[in-house]
């Protein structure tokens, strides 16, 4: 294994397609709408919690180069993840009561680091935090959410475009399938995003299978920015059994076609996945990759999600150290899964004390008889 | 034990991480010797929109070497130099198209022959 990726690692960097500038212009942006995106996945009504964290691992200067005006510097980009979000029963109210904190540290540096950076000539380090409340009604699936989403700029170059600080204030509500989001900054809407998860999930009550559980899945983003394309359209389809899914991703007015991914999971909880994937580049180019997840590690080429949110990097091997699961009352699971984890453990575990405790109570009425008879004795 | 071995593996892979900039210089000590019969001043790093970032501002003399000057040049770029004409009387403008560049000290001897200039890192 570790052969495997000491290999892996050594052969790629020399392919490697360099970073541009103007991809970690927007990377801020794309991570803006990521972070809410997947709170939009995590924040179902019934959910105990979420918990993700996870680093990108690039050992070689080589494997993400940076384009500028001048040339090709040697160096790393960055992103290192952190999510989570906990809800907790207000009394017998049937209210949940959560919080939530989402944070991306994203950029390039010239030398690796993991908690302070060189903040080089050229570097650009930038965080992102969501953060905000949450109210469910888990009985009537209805939920409300909101907060803020704030940018802090730590490090920034000349051959960067101007960027400050800034904050937006955030809103959610859900209900049922259907989940409405917005964002503002300055009294000026940021983005609006509807999303419609019409396939039927047993987790959240819904069918285990059936035709119900081959409905779409759809999002769409609209945006307020300054670039070309407003509107983002998603779709997500299960194609066998909630293990075999298909998502397309579409740009408007600009780009047109994205992004397809074609997500197997060999258990419907979503903790490992294979993914075969293509991404549309803007000179009409198709890019295909794939990659595998596991609990503790992703492994990517040219995976459509890495250029989506790793600054356009393509032609190296991505490693990824990260770690994300979800909890409700029926146990755990990943993001958007159908079902939660099957736990043999516990169901052994509970049979045992069962067991145990029936023996017990049995014992005990046998001890409390004797202890009688002697009183009776005493008198 | 298997689990334990991989999470040991997983944990010097993050550490590893964060400690390549131990061996990996993140600048470039540059030093540069004039080789040629002319004097030679102002090493820049040239920009693709017709800009230049000054690195050494020296004028060498033939056969001297300027001060050592760092700069964030890491990677691949393409460099800029004055040189004086063989009488002495004017200065025009060599490049040098993707010098490859490691971080740490680099020693370059600058040199020319039947005009062409030539940037040889030792």
């Amino acid at each position: 294994m570790s052969f495997l990726l000491f290999f892996l690692c050594l052969v790629t960097p020399t392919f490697s397609n360099n970073i541009s500038v103007s991809s970690l212009d927007h990377a801020g942006e794309i991570a803006r709408d990521r972070e809410l995106r997947e709170f939009q996945q995590a924040f179902q009504p019934g959910t105990a919690g979420y918990f993700a964290i996870g680093m990108h691992y690039l050992p070689f200067p080589t494997q993400t180069q940076l384009s500028s005006e001048y040339g090709t510097h040697d160096g790393f980009a960055f992103r290192h993840q952190m999510a989570a979000y906990f809800a907790n029963p207000i009394g017998n109210s049937g209210y949940d009561l959560g919080i939530l904190w989402w944070v991306e540290r994203q950029g390039w540096d010239q030398e690796d680091f993991f908690v302070w950076p060189r903040y080089g000539e050229f570097s650009l380090v930038r965080s992102i935090h969501t953060a905000g409340a949450t109210l469910a009604l888990p009985k009537y699936h209805l939920g409300a959410a909101g907060g803020i989403q704030y940018q802090n700029v730590e490090k920034t170059a000349k051959i960067y475009a101007d960027e400050s600080d800034s904050l937006f204030w955030w809103g959610h509500a859900t209900w049922g399938p259907t989940a409405v989001q917005t964002s503002f900054h300055e009294g000026e809407w940021r983005h609006v995003r509807v999303s419609m998860d019409l396939e039927s999930k047993e987790l959240w009550g819904g069918a285990s299978h059936g035709w119900s559980t081959y409905l779409p899945n759809f999002d769409v983003g609209l945006f307020n920015g300054d670039g070309d394309d407003s509107l983002r359209i998603s779709l997500e389809q299960n194609l066998w059994a909630q293990q075999l899914y298909a998502e397309v991703a579409v740009y408007y007015p600009e780009h047109g076609f994205r992004s397809a991914m074609l997500k197997y999971y060999p258990d419907a909880s979503r903790i490992v996945s294979f993914d075969v994937t293509c991404f549309r580049l803007n000179n009409d180019d198709l890019v295909w990759g794939g990659g595998l997840t596991l609990p503790f590690l992703r492994v990517g080429y040219n995976h459509a999600s890495d250029i989506e949110n790793f600054f356009g990097s393509r032609g190296t091997f991505m490693i990824e150290l990260r770690f994300a699961l979800s909890s409700a009352k029926s146990g755990f699971f990943g993001l958007g899964a159908a079902k939660s984890a099957p736990m043999d453990s516990e169901r052994v575990s509970k049979k045992l004390w069962d067991d145990s405790s029936k023996k017990a109570t049995e014992a005990d009425k046998k001890e409390i008889t004797a202890k009688g008879i002697r009183r009776e004795k005493s008198k | 034990m298997k689990l334990k071995l991989f999470f040991i593996f997983l944990f010097i892979l993050a550490l590893s991480g964060c400690i390549t900039h131990v061996f990996v210089d993140g600048e470039v000590r540059l030093q540069i010797k004039n080789e040629s019969d002319v004097s030679i001043a102002r090493l820049v790093v040239l920009s693709a929109n017709g800009g230049e970032d000054l690195w050494i501002s020296d004028t060498i003399t033939p056969g001297a070497t300027s001060r050592v000057i760092s700069g964030s040049w890491v990677g691949s770029f393409d460099l800029g130099m004055s040189v004086e004409d063989s009488l002495g009387r004017t200065w025009s403008k060599v490049r040098f198209p993707s010098v490859s560049l490691d971080g740490g000290s680099v020693f370059a001897e600058i040199s020319e022959k039947d005009g062409e200039w030539a940037f040889k890192i030792r």
